[in-house]
């Protein structure tokens, strides 16, 4: 079975390379002089002004956060998803309730506006 | 080659990857490389859970430690107000020693009773893929701690926004 | 599949999840109403509990035992939440807009909590134990306006979390040596391999941790001081009997390593345990912190019922952890009413007391007496059940060791009796007490008292359920 993962193996590895070669096409190719200019956001961003770490606000986390929630139930969900023609009906009911207890969940975090951004 | 030999090189090359990583997210100044790094050596470990014929493990530890905990780490790195990444993970190098000796010690007892005793189920490798009896016993024999895990995420994920919550309003 | 077994848990976990239903349907202007309904929902558990002694079996092919002894702990809980509730309601409708969902979580520990009394298997043990954990992770640092409760409330999620890891290491180690994570099914004596010894080590290490026993106590005064006061209480009393009750069903249920092997390791954690704890609980000048080393102690001395591992040492462990849970929330209870009323939790504030409000005087006094073990009290009786189980065995000095403490901690105890009795106040206006917190104090009081004079009423219930554990 693990010969299967060979693949994997084999994808990481090219994966990797492939950044890495360009990397290395363009320090072989490019000139070497470093000029004020070339310090300077190139065309699409913009001069900072004052710090440049700010303190992001707790909505990205919250929403990482019911992120993680949801992906963790995924993953229970995957097995009975692969398994349900032989699981019957006992672990469908099982499975309603797993859900029904997370969607409570979901329906807090809905009325904390959890989801609205301010 | 012989197989036995590629899987201990194998075993040997993500075991590197694993445990560099993991001492890199431990020292490096950076909080955001560290966090980084961390990932690497989450990925990895489902490298290991491959080479131990545990598919779904691998597939779940690349699901959520590859993707949701290195997203929630930075968010959280990001809520943080520092005046800069450099610096952001101090490391205190003055119980490098203490540390050192007590996870040596550790590490000596815990290797030397693995060595000396024999697993109940050593050099057991199940035929079908292991989503398939995992299936079985989460919604069969275990069907107690897998809807307990329900009201586990439930409470975890009330809290958390509470707690998030209460930071945003001061 | 016999769900009668899960009775109280399905009701629990039921109960949690309307009582958040309620708080998203109803806003948060009806704060009150969701305090009275928490109530009223955690009296019928009390109640449902009632009805399911005497069926001591096993099932969900065997992750599931409810013997007496389960339902005995899972009632000292169910006890402990209404008494922390009714002594709390006013306190945390105070701190926070968030009060329903803190009702919520407290059920939610509370299903953790029973989950782990009817454990029977490692895995049910461990996800049980983690909802009751982070429960409690969140509910410490509940006092989102308090710097110390979200210090405390960090300090308990990162020294927790490296003891649920312990623990789950540990775990992990017993089952590769054993094959299977049921109690019951755990090899016998004969077969123990020094991996089974060193997941059993790290089991005690975690648990120990959860019950706060020395040397893993070092998280405990920190936390009880900077969580919210209701929240220190139903941790030191609830949570502490939790780990007991799973640590029994670990070690005395399943027996993965023999009780000659670990009974060295529990015996010197009992001894520490009750020489440091009361030790140090002598120069505390903040009663939490004071109560937090006197619940260190009071660990030391339910471990010697552990040690005991015979039915009469495990009736002194139910016994006493009711009567502990009782007299602890019952002293926490006043610390609410003094803390509201002074805005302080120093032992001085305490001056004078029974000036200001005789029944919070007298409530304390009898409840630290009892954790002190002074005869007519509750306590005594549960400290002598508690001695008499390891004395029968033959071993004396557990017992000395632990009458020698006892006699120590009679001085700190006493020293707060004597502030409020001696003292005179800084500020003689009386301390108003609620119907809600006259209820809680009142019923500790009377439960102290009784029981400190006719024990038989618990302890004939609380033997039956010891005898149920070893399947008697």
């Amino acid at each position: 079975m693990l010969k299967e993962y060979f693949g994997v193996l084999l994808f990481a590895g090219v994966a990797a390379i492939i950044p890495l070669a360009v990397f290395a096409v363009s320090y072989l190719l490019s000139t070497k002089k470093d000029t004020p200019e070339k310090g300077l956001a190139y065309e699409c961003g913009m001069d900072t002004r004052g710090e440049t770490w700010v303190q992001f606000k707790s909505g990205y986390f919250l929403y990482a956060l019911i992120f993680v929630v949801f992906d963790v139930e995924t993953v229970f969900l995957y097995p009975w998803a692969v398994k349900f023609g032989q699981l019957g009906l006992f672990a469908f009911v099982e499975m309603l309730i797993f859900i029904a207890i997370l969607l409570i969940g979901y329906w807090y975090a809905w009325k904390e506006q959890v989801f609205r951004w301010k | 080659m012989s197989n036995e030999a590629v899987y201990g090189i194998m075993f040997y090359l993500v075991s590197a990857v694993v445990l560099l990583s993991a001492v890199a997210a431990v020292t490096l100044r950076n909080l955001i490389h560290a966090a980084l790094f961390l990932a690497i050596s989450f990925v990895s470990v489902a490298g290991i859970y491959v080479l131990l014929h545990a598919d779904f493990l691998a597939a779940v530890q690349v699901l959520i430690y590859g993707g949701a905990i290195p997203v929630l780490i930075a968010f959280g790195v990001m809520l943080t107000r520092t005046p800069g990444a450099a610096g952001s993970n101090p490391v205190n190098t003055k119980t490098y020693i203490w540390g050192l000796g007590i996870t040596g010690a550790l590490f000596a007892v815990i290797m030397l009773s693995l060595l000396k005793s024999k697993f109940a189920m050593q050099g057991l490798i199940s035929k079908e893929p292991s989503i398939e009896g995992l299936a079985r016993l989460m919604l069969g024999d275990f069907l107690i701690p897998f809807e307990f895990a329900a009201i586990l995420l439930l409470a975890a994920m009330i809290g958390a926004i509470i707690l998030a919550r209460g930071g945003e309003a001061k | 599949m016999n769900f009668n077994l899960l009775s109280t848990e399905i009701a629990t976990a039921l109960f949690g999840s309307v009582l958040l239903i309620l708080s998203l349907v109803t806003g948060k202007d009806a704060r009150r109403g969701l305090g009275h309904a928490t109530l009223a929902g955690l009296l019928v558990l009390l109640l449902i509990t009632f009805t399911q002694y005497g069926i001591n079996s096993g099932g969900f092919s065997g992750t599931w035992i409810l013997d007496d002894y389960a339902v005995f702990m899972k009632q000292v809980f169910i006890i402990a939440a209404i008494l922390v509730v009714f002594a709390g309601k006013s306190y945390v409708e105070d701190f926070t807009g968030n009060c329903n969902e803190f009702y919520v979580l407290m059920v939610f520990a509370l299903l953790g909590m029973m989950g782990m009394a009817s454990a029977g298997d490692l895995i049910t043990l461990y996800v049980s134990l983690e909802t009751m954990t982070i429960s409690f992770y969140i509910l410490v640092a509940y006092n989102l306006t308090s710097g110390k409760s979200a210090e405390a409330g960090l300090k308990y999620l990162i020294l927790g979390a490296l003891s649920s890891a312990v623990i789950l290491y540990g775990m992990s180690l017993v089952y590769g040596a054993a094959g299977t994570t049921l109690f019951a099914k755990m090899p016998p004596v004969s077969v123990a391999s020094p991996v089974l010894l060193l997941g059993a080590v790290m089991l005690v290490a975690g648990f120990g941790f959860k019950i706060a026993a020395v040397p893993f106590h070092m998280w405990s005064p920190d936390i009880y001081e900077g969580a919210p006061t209701p929240v220190t209480a139903f941790l030191a009393v609830a949570s502490k009997a939790a780990g007991f009750a799973a640590m029994l069903r670990v070690f005395l249920g399943g027996t993965p390593v023999a009780p000659d092997n670990w009974l060295g390791i529990i015996a010197v954690l009992a001894a520490i345990t009750m020489i440091i704890g009361n030790l140090v609980a002598i120069p505390q000048t903040g009663i939490k912190r004071m109560l937090a080393y006197s619940s260190i102690a009071q660990a030391g001395y339910i471990l010697v019922g552990l040690m005991a591992a015979d039915p009469a040492g495990v009736n002194g462990v139910l016994f006493y952890s009711m009567i502990y849970a009782v007299a602890n929330v019952g002293a926490f209870a006043v610390v609410i009413a003094v803390e509201r009323a002074t805005g302080s939790d120093e032992i001085a504030v305490f001056g004078g007391l029974w000036q200001r409000q005789p029944l919070l005087a007298s409530v304390m006094t009898v409840c630290l007496l009892s954790l002190a073990g002074i005869p007519p009290m509750a306590g005594f009786v549960g400290k002598f059940l508690l001695f008499s189980a390891i004395m029968d065995q033959g071993i004396y000095w557990p017992a000395f060791i632990g009458f020698v403490m006892s006699m120590i901690s009679v001085y700190y105890y006493l020293r707060v009796a004597l502030v409020i009795w001696r003292d005179e106040p800084k500020d003689p206006a009386p301390i108003a007490v609620e119907s809600g917190m006259r209820l809680a104090v009142m019923a500790a009081l009377a439960v102290t008292v009784v029981l400190g004079v006719y024990p038989a009423v618990l302890s004939d219930l609380s033997l039956a359920a010891a005898k149920s554990f070893f399947g008697m």
